[in-house]
């Protein structure tokens, strides 16, 4: 496997192309059989319209990589150009330093989930698992052991001679991975991988792919419109909008510090205060109605008159009945309350903005605090990310 | 919205007192005919497995259907992969240019294909004046002719049914195929060839079905030697007029079709059920 995968491996690149396309060379299952992946300036054009712009992005072996984007965005024409479904009309695709452009789909040697899993209605679990070893004519014992560990570790043990057209949504969408992993690919790729589940099943899975990711070490990168899917599971997330790259990094710290209005409301929930920058002794402020409100942090590089967003999130913010002297405080109104199960969601009145929303865990159901009610709202500072309009 | 069982009975009504009295009656009269009615007798069967004249051109009816039928998928299978794979208006021209014939008289269209066989016909006077031949080719009034006419006639009893199962399959299947390891080859006979089994044994079964029972296409472009049962029974019918005999043909002829269609229901592959996406 560390032949086919090493970028250091002194064998010429015909060798490891050969190699990557046979799928030989490769150690068993749970070995670390993961790939890096380098997209370089890839871009796609259909006709005069720009579906990708040149884009690119690394993805470092055995990592997860999340591509995430409202539809149009060109997420899932990025898959499929690494796929080898898609033609790129520029730029490259270097899968363990060898580019792989120009080589068609069926000899990239890669897993592929679909997003309605694309089983074959006419072959069995067992057929259709077995299929990539068929095609690569992997011996009829081996097959058998080797379709009988993957759907073992699908936990689909006993259903190998169902048809698909006879298995849950649920079952279906772990053949489809068992089909994509039971080769050994270097790289899996999942195009919306959960949208034909219901939410309770999604969840579910998000957790079980995302530990089996781990424990193959394989290379991953998924596509979701599901910005929740896209925090669970990634290691890395691409926030893509309008055929590029808005923003990507860590979830924890893309969720914490969006760069761009589009990345914060897009994952998760954010308040949105809009102002300019004003400076008072020395120090950069939000300024909105002539008004300084919250203090920014200073290394962001301000200058006086910036058009600023700033973001803070609901589940940032704390609601209390007093003033807190310890971080950004401001007294407002509660216009209503809206009771999420986990959580009330209270909106509140500044006075100098829209109203801005805060996630207060419920206890019991019963909100503390009650529409009309005056309320100190606070959040620390580190809580806050500006942008830069 | 259910209807009421009474209303559909309602409706079906009229139809299956039209079929049941102008079809199933005379029919059931026909094969009761066969065997002597009033009186039972297998007299008409035992001449019919005496003579071997008539085992002859029972044969050759076979014979006539099969070739037929297997060139009609040779042809008709690859016609439909590729309208399949045109872009649907072309593909909307196609369809319609296959089912075109369909709209012409059955012996308008055996005249064409006289002109075009007959030893002055079209074809062998393009062969001649290009020096391929001296001698005009014998194209018709043997199997050769008999088998061109039957097949231009019945090859969109292929097409149709194996097209549609050709459009009725996910396109993404042939892309997971590929992304699985499998050329255009092993997909074909893999993905495509499986899942259009269904269509394309229809296909076959409605054309075997029909070319056993021509009898215009055999009486004008077919020799002597080309008689195939159904113009036995017509001669049976009009010339001697021995319509016991006649009976006991067309029901051996209607035996062994229905025989024909068990057979390919047993044998036939499941019903595969493709989840809409």
């Amino acid at each position: 496997m560390t032949r086919v995968v090493s970028p250091s491996t002194s064998k010429g690149l015909a060798t490891r192309t050969k190699e990557l396309a046979s799928g030989q060379g490769r150690s068993s299952i749970g070995a670390g059989a993961g790939a890096d992946v380098k997209v370089d300036r890839i871009e796609k054009r259909f006709g005069s319209h720009v579906a990708v712009q040149p884009t690119s992005f690394e993805v470092p072996a055995g990592k997860l990589v999340t591509l995430v984007g409202p539809s149009g965005s060109g997420k899932t024409t990025i898959l499929k150009m690494i796929a080898g479904f898609e033609e790129p009309s520029g730029g490259c695709v270097l899968i363990s330093g060898v580019d792989v452009t120009h080589i068609p789909a069926h000899k990239r040697n890669l897993g592929f989930v679909f997003q309605q899993y694309a089983l074959f209605p006419h072959l069995t679990v067992a057929e259709n698992v077995a299929y990539a070893l068929k095609m690569r004519r992997v011996s009829r014992a081996e097959i058998r052991t080797r379709v009988s560990e993957t759907l073992n570790l699908v936990r689909l043990d006993g259903l190998g001679e169902r048809y698909p057209s006879q298995l849950s949504g649920g079952q279906q969408q772990r053949v489809a991975m068992a089909r994509a992993i039971v080769f050994r690919p270097p790289l899996l790729l999942m195009d919306e991988p959960m949208s034909a589940l219901d939410k309770r099943l999604r969840d579910e899975m998000q957790y079980e792919i995302r530990n089996l990711q781990q424990k193959l070490g394989i290379t991953t990168i998924a596509v979701t419109h599901d910005q929740s899917e896209a925090l669970v599971m990634s290691d890395v997330i691409v926030v893509l909008d309008r055929g590029a790259i808005e923003q990507s990094g860590p979830p924890q710290q893309v969720y914490k510090h969006p760069r761009s209005e589009f990345v914060a409301t897009f994952l998760g929930e954010s308040n949105i205060l809009k102002g300019t920058v004003a400076f008072h002794e020395g120090k950069p402020w939000l300024a909105a109605g002539g008004v300084r409100r919250v203090p920014l942090v200073e290394s962001d590089g301000f200058r006086d008159g910036d058009v600023v967003a700033y973001v803070v999130r609901p589940e940032s913010i704390t609601v209390a009945s007093e003033k807190r002297d310890d971080a950004v405080t401001f007294v407002g109104r509660v216009v209503d309350t809206t009771f999420t199960g986990d959580a009330v969601r209270l909106r509140i009145d500044l006075g100098w903005s829209e109203p801005i929303v805060a996630k207060v865990l419920s206890r019991h159901g019963i909100s503390l605090f009650q529409s009309g009610e005056e309320v100190a709202v606070s959040w620390s500072l580190a809580d806050g990310t500006s942008i830069r309009c | 919205m259910k209807r009421s069982s009474l209303q559909t009975a309602a409706l079906l009504l009229v139809p299956t007192l039209f079929v049941a009295c102008f079809f199933m009656v005379p029919l059931i009269y026909a094969v009761g005919l066969s065997f002597g009615l009033p009186n039972f007798t297998a007299e008409s069967y035992h001449h019919l497995v005496d003579s071997p004249v008539y085992r002859i051109v029972y044969l050759k009816t076979l014979k006539v259907a099969l070739i037929t039928t297997v060139t009609c998928l040779l042809l008709g299978y690859p016609t439909a992969y590729f309208v399949s794979r045109l872009h649907p208006r072309a593909r909307a021209t196609a369809v319609m240019l296959i089912a075109l014939p369909f709209m012409l008289s059955v012996l308008v269209r055996n005249y064409v294909w006289m002109t075009m066989l007959q030893d002055t016909g079209v074809i062998n006077r393009l062969l001649m004046n290009l020096g391929f031949t001296k001698e005009p080719v014998q194209l018709m009034y043997n199997q050769l002719g008999v088998t061109i006419a039957m097949v231009n006639m019945l090859v969109p009893y292929v097409i149709f049914p194996v097209l549609t199962s050709l459009m009725a399959i996910p396109p993404n299947l042939k892309v997971a195929s590929a992304s699985l390891g499998g050329n255009r080859l092993s997909t074909f006979l893999r993905v495509t060839l499986p899942l259009t089994a269904t269509g394309t044994a229809a296909g076959a079964l409605l054309t075997f079905i029909i070319a056993l029972g021509f009898y215009i296409t055999p009486a004008m472009l077919g020799g002597p030697r080309e008689m195939m049962i159904s113009s036995l029974i017509a001669f049976n019918v009009r010339e001697v007029l021995n319509w016991p005999f006649a009976f006991s043909l067309a029901t051996t002829l209607l035996g062994s079709t229905i025989v024909l269609y068990l057979a390919y229901r047993a044998v036939a592959p499941r019903g595969v059920v493709v989840k809409p996406i």
